[in-house]
């Protein structure tokens, strides 16, 4: 149903781009769209920009991932480890991420790290939290947890460590793809309004600049759908 | 007699109320617990393995952990989940696979089952594989917290059989279960521990010798 309403949607701005003048400020004429982007030059240009920008934000989730998966893991089976890095946690997760980038640009300068720790720093405590909150002993696992630590004389150490991290992760996909999706946030924003000269937020806003209306609403389509095809692709992933 | 396990004077404190045993000791044979819902079974049964911790009172235990079985009420949460039937042995030191299987297949099992994961099993087939998990790790003493709980009347004949067995093996046995017992364990109960609500927050466990 959702893909023949969609269908139907499209099917009916096609129309609406023959019959009517459209004003392309609310919404650009679709076959002056398709022809901006049926372009080897424009196709190439967004593909390397939309990496770029991925690759930033991939690198800071997996820095982040490395770090707040053992934490989270560490503060579900210990609680001294808990009292000690929840309070750090939700002081990080309380500030606005956009009001650390002032800070990482005076110690590391404008520059792909500033941006890819923006990405750390708001990825970390999401990610160490899920972990947390999937780990750590509840209704669903507190009988496995009993059991396992009961015949854990019985078991090698591998399984005992693979049980823990089974445990962990549906918190650290859940972790993941609400970090990405933020990281994706803040990247972007990063790229259109603070100095950057590559990625798709500084593609849309060079679009915005210039009246490129048709290519902005294009960028804004192409980031949409990529977020969610990363996410079903995390979501789907089975172990 | 050499003390198995032993609990003086406990107090277990669970949900809003209180269990109290003044004084029990693990028989030979087959002890059985039986109560309300709610009454604090699996709860006891998890203070017997040293799972849960007394609030006041003692537990001695003489002997190794490893030496303890546990089927748990929730018997899926005892499967490895990424493993196969058969890895869910393999995973464990100390089976012998093969008569393990051969007891699975007496209990329903084709050969084919041995290599799907519990997720890809029934309830009924997962606590089979729990239970004869349990016996093939050879303990001395056995706690099954509702072992029948998803099993065919065929299946409970079955696995009372093989109780039975371990019994007269020299294993002990504790039991928590609303099922009746059938005639081939009624004859192994040496004690019976009996949980009831005294007021609205505590519980006591009555010991009745057989």
């Amino acid at each position: 149903m959702p893909r023949l309403v969609l269908l139907f949607v499209i099917l009916f701005w096609i129309a609406a781009s023959f019959l009517f003048p459209l004003n392309r400020f609310f919404l650009p004429n679709a076959v002056s769209l398709v022809g901006t982007v049926l372009n080897t030059s424009f196709l190439l240009d967004l593909l390397m920009n939309l990496s770029i920008t991925f690759i930033r934000v991939g690198a800071g989730t997996v820095i982040a991932l490395l770090v707040a998966i053992p934490l989270g893991i560490l503060m579900a089976k210990n609680a001294a480890a808990r009292s000690l890095a929840e309070p750090v946690i939700d002081f990080v997760r309380g500030i606005p991420i956009a009001m650390l980038f002032p800070i990482f640009i005076f110690f590391v300068g404008l520059g792909e790290l500033s941006r890819i720790l923006m990405v750390i720093t708001l990825a970390f405590p999401i990610v160490a939290l899920s972990v947390y909150l999937s780990a750590r002993p509840n209704e669903d696992n507190s009988e496995r947890i009993a059991y396992f630590n009961l015949r854990k004389g019985l078991l090698s150490r591998e399984t005992l460590l693979r049980m823990v991290i089974w445990e962990a992760l549906p918190g650290v996909l859940t972790g993941t793809r609400l970090a990405i999706s933020l990281g994706l946030v803040v990247v972007i924003v990063t790229e259109m309004y603070f100095v950057a000269s590559s990625g798709i937020g500084w593609r849309a806003f060079r679009a915005y600049e210039n009246f490129q209306i048709d290519s902005l609403y294009f960028y804004i389509f192409i980031v949409g759908l990529s977020s969610m095809l990363v996410n079903r692709f995390i979501s789907r992933l089975k172990f | 007699m050499e003390t198995i396990i032993q609990i003086r004077g406990g107090r277990i404190r669970f949900a809003e109320f209180e269990l109290c045993i003044n004084s029990w000791n693990l028989l030979p044979g087959l002890t059985s617990v039986t109560g309300p819902n709610g009454s604090g079974k699996s709860t006891f049964l998890r203070t017997i393995l040293g799972i849960n911790s007394l609030a006041s009172g003692e537990r001695i235990c003489g002997l190794d952990r490893n030496l303890l079985g546990y089927v748990p009420q929730n018997y899926r949460q005892a499967l490895i989940p990424w493993e196969t039937c058969r890895g869910n042995f393999l995973r464990f030191k100390g089976i012998e696979l093969q008569p393990a299987l051969t007891r699975l297949e007496k209990l329903g099992f084709f050969e084919k089952d041995f290599d799907k994961r519990p997720s890809q099993l029934s309830g009924g087939q997962c606590q089979r594989i729990a239970l004869v998990r349990e016996l093939a790790l050879k303990p001395k003493v056995l706690v099954l917290d509702e072992p029948y709980s998803s099993l065919d009347k065929k299946s409970v004949i079955i696995a009372s059989e093989a109780i039975s067995e371990f019994i007269e093996t020299g294993g002990s046995v504790i039991m928590a279960s609303h099922q009746a017992m059938l005639p081939v364990l009624q004859s192994k109960i040496t004690s019976e521990l009996l949980i009831s609500r005294t007021s609205d927050n505590i519980a006591e466990i009555e010991v009745c010798l057989v």
